[in-house]
């Protein structure tokens, strides 16, 4: 019930979010507001409990209630991140709508549904791109070929789940025909999530797309559509017992070239924005070598690890984004300066940084780890918790800004990033007046203390005005709590604190063990 | 009956879907594209639920309007094919023999024929567009809408109709397409007039537009903007 319940929530706040969106203040308030009462409803899916719509059933499980619940709380956040960066506001209403679709996937009881439903999300998605008024003709180009791969996945999916959905007869002897279905689908997980050569689309849209709504778009649809197509691959190719091993050979090259490229690629890139899409791009390689297992030991490392590292990636968008609003750069070298300043935003990035590079690697004994050991072990044989260091390989580029804060501490003293091109105030000034500044805020707002005196400021606008002032003012600090924010949930994901290993562990969703409620709502156990 | 208004509709579908992908002028480009999509949903036998039809004949009809809404105050020109409209017929049809012949993929497919020879002649037609479109937004917006339409008649010839749930969707991305399209359009209209509608003169280069410019150094994953690659 509350999973439709959720999609009702995203669905109708963002539409209402977009009605408002000429006034901004009201769009962006709706558009907060409906993340936050989505993470209440997400919070709220029953595990089991289920309520049938047509011919399939939309029944809660553990494990899509974790990852909404994540996913809702990371894209709250990164909501707040790109208000702060002056995003436009539609995005969040978007956000709500692929939310809301992403959720109808995961909890939907029939995967060729479900694939449809990641494939609107993926639609959906378009708007967050496109990101309202004001798209420039770059924006444009970038959307256009995002919405190309986006649709040419989903046609791909469709007809791969066609292909097995007839009735095979004498053809169900032949493994190349689960091979050509299970290519077709696996070729649409590599061209949504990026993977190498299919990533030109992604690189050049988070060169246009609002960097802290880019985690909706590009990292928690490819997740939704990967955990999908692994229930479609355990219901329709893992039974028939085909090795398939050419299919799974190709798919594992392209997931291991994705994986070693984008690591070198997110090693080399200037632009931080860059070396976080080409860490997701390698990390996408990983997701494609487990889904080249077709045995079912797979599928709780595989649904464990996707979750840890979606909620990984958005913190390192997150932390990027913050970045971008701190300094105003996108330069490798300018983060890098931040983080050295030793001021109090640039050391809680660089606390953000930590956190999210300690969620990407884990510890022995966590969720992540002993996910990406399972994974490696089953893709590539016993020697496969070795390989499973390659996995880390992309998170070394998280070592660049430190290294170039470092190189800038050491060569220049007190090098600092150029604050005439900041677009952010909150490097400026030091820690003691950033915290004299939230003492500040209190005392403007305790200025109109009087219920009179508050009315009089409402009515003038000089409430208003001081709240504005005050959020510029503080834009760089939020951000930057955000992106700590994010990390401490990437280290919780990873850690398995939140209980993923078990909620991962569970079943589809399956109609048959659900407390189904008819379209009338009677309750019919 | 039903078959006849299968194979009735089927054609009235590539019909439309010739003068979509041919067309110079959008706005006769939109005539035949809402032709294709509101003639797919009859390509079934046995055809939908009334319920399900409507919503998608609604979804089909949504669709188009909202790219008719943006084109016809618009001067969004679109390169249209190169290879003129008799050649895109003679390529429908010769696609929707090769759906028809290959029904079922060699086993019985659960869906009619037409819905086969539909759906093979709309891939067909969509895969230059989509491929070579560049960044004509009119025209890969177009190819996409009808590339989704040839899969779902694949999937109706392949796996029979559609039910209501799934019918449902389908017409939930049929409008979802059209919406972002149509968005896609107006951005391009908008932001570069003519030229940027094209996008044969839209900057390859990183946006500097978001939060200062992007950094071009070491990408050795990025060869550069071109106008085909996805």
């Amino acid at each position: 019930m509350n999973g439709l319940l959720f999609l009702g929530v995203s669905v109708g706040a963002a539409v209402v979010a977009l009605l408002l969106r000429p006034v901004r203040g009201a769009a962006l308030a709706v558009g907060l507001l409906g993340l936050a009462i989505a993470l209440l409803v997400a919070s709220g899916i029953e595990p089991g409990a289920g309520i049938r719509v047509g011919d399939v059933a939309l029944v809660g499980t553990a494990y899509a209630r974790l990852v909404l619940v994540l996913a809702t709380a990371a894209a709250l956040v990164t909501f707040v991140i790109g208000w702060a960066d002056d995003e436009p506001p539609s995005y969040g209403p978007a956000s709500l709508a692929v939310l809301g679709a992403v959720g109808a996937a995961l909890l939907v009881d029939d995967p060729i549904v479900g694939l449809l439903l990641v494939l609107a999300a993926g639609i959906v998605g378009i708007l967050v791109v496109l990101g309202g008024e004001g798209a420039s003709a770059t924006a444009i180009g970038s959307t256009v070929r995002a919405l190309r791969a986006v649709v040419v996945a989903g046609a791909l999916t469709i007809g791969a789940a066609a292909w097995l959905a007839r009735p095979l007869g004498a053809l169900a002897l032949e493994p190349a025909v689960f091979g050509v279905a299970y290519l077709g689908m696996a070729g649409a997980v590599a061209l949504r999530s990026g993977v190498v050569p299919f990533h030109l689309w992604f690189v050049r849209l988070a060169d246009s797309a609002p960097a802290a709504a880019l985690p909706v778009f590009a990292v928690w649809v490819p997740v939704a559509l990967t955990v999908v197509v692994l229930n479609w691959v355990d219901q329709a190719i893992a039974p028939i017992l085909v090795p398939l091993e050419t299919e799974r050979a190709v798919v594992a090259v392209v997931g291991l070239a994705s994986l070693l490229l984008g690591a070198l690629a997110a090693w080399l890139a200037d632009d931080h924005l860059h070396l976080a899409v080409y860490v997701t791009v390698a990390e996408a390689g990983l997701a494609l070598l487990g889904l080249t297992v077709l045995d079912p030991a797979v599928w709780q490392p595989l649904r464990s690890w996707l979750v840890a590292v979606a909620v990984v990636q958005t913190g390192l968008f997150g932390w990027v984004a913050a970045v971008r609003v701190t300094t105003g750069s996108r330069r490798v070298a300018d983060a890098g300066r931040a983080l050295a300043e030793g001021r109090p935003v640039g050391r809680l990035l660089g606390l953000a940084l930590a956190g999210v590079a300690l969620g990407a690697v884990g510890l022995p004994g966590w969720s992540i780890w002993a996910a990406r050991e399972r994974i490696a072990e089953l893709a590539v044989g016993p020697a496969g918790p070795g390989e499973a260091a390659l996995a880390i390989l992309p998170y070394l580029a998280l070592l660049r800004p430190v290294v170039a804060g470092l190189r800038g501490r050491a060569a220049g003293g007190a090098a600092r990033v150029d604050r005439s091109a900041g677009r952010g105030m909150g490097i400026r000034g030091g820690g003691i007046e950033w915290r004299g500044r939230g003492i500040e805020w209190r005392g403007r707002v305790a200025r109109h203390g009087t219920p009179r005196a508050m009315v009089a400021a409402i009515r003038s606008g000089r409430f208003a005005r001081t709240v504005e002032g005050e959020w510029r003012r503080n834009r760089a600090l939020v951000a930057t709590l955000g992106a700590l924010l994010l990390a401490v949930l990437a280290v919780a994901s990873s850690a398995g604190w939140l209980g993923l290993d078990e909620a991962a562990a569970g079943g589809p969703p399956s109609a048959a063990e659900g407390e189904l409620l008819g379209n009338g709502l009677e309750g019919t156990p | 009956m039903t078959a006849v208004l299968a194979v009735a509709a089927g054609g009235a579908v590539l019909a439309g879907a010739v003068v979509a992908v041919s067309s110079r002028d959008p706005r006769t480009a939109t005539v035949g594209l809402l032709a294709a999509l509101l003639g797919i949903v009859f390509v079934a036998d046995p055809l939908p639920a009334p319920p399900a039809l409507a919503v998608r004949l609604v979804a089909g009809i949504l669709a188009g309007y909202v790219l008719w809404v943006v084109v016809r105050e618009r001067p969004v020109p679109t390169a249209g094919s190169a290879l003129a409209w008799p050649t895109e017929a003679v390529l429908a049809v010769a696609g929707a023999l090769v759906g028809w012949a290959s029904h079922g993929l060699g086993a019985p497919g659960r869906g009619p024929e037409v819905a086969s020879a539909v759906g093979v002649g709309l891939v067909v037609l969509a895969a230059a567009p989509v491929a070579l479109g560049g960044r004509d937004a009119v025209r890969v917006g177009i190819g996409l809408t009808l590339l989704l339409a040839g899969a779902t008649s694949l999937r109706v010839g392949l796996a029979g109709t559609p039910g209501p749930a799934e019918q449902i969707v389908l017409g939930g991305l049929t409008a979802g397409l059209g919406a972002a399209v149509a968005l896609l359009i107006r951005g391009a209209s908008t932001v570069r007039g003519v030229e940027g509608a094209r996008g044969v003169q839209g900057a390859a280069g990183p946006d500097p537009g978001r939060g200062g410019a992007a950094v071009r150094g070491h990408d050795p994953l990025d060869p550069g903007g071109d106008a085909t690659a996805p």
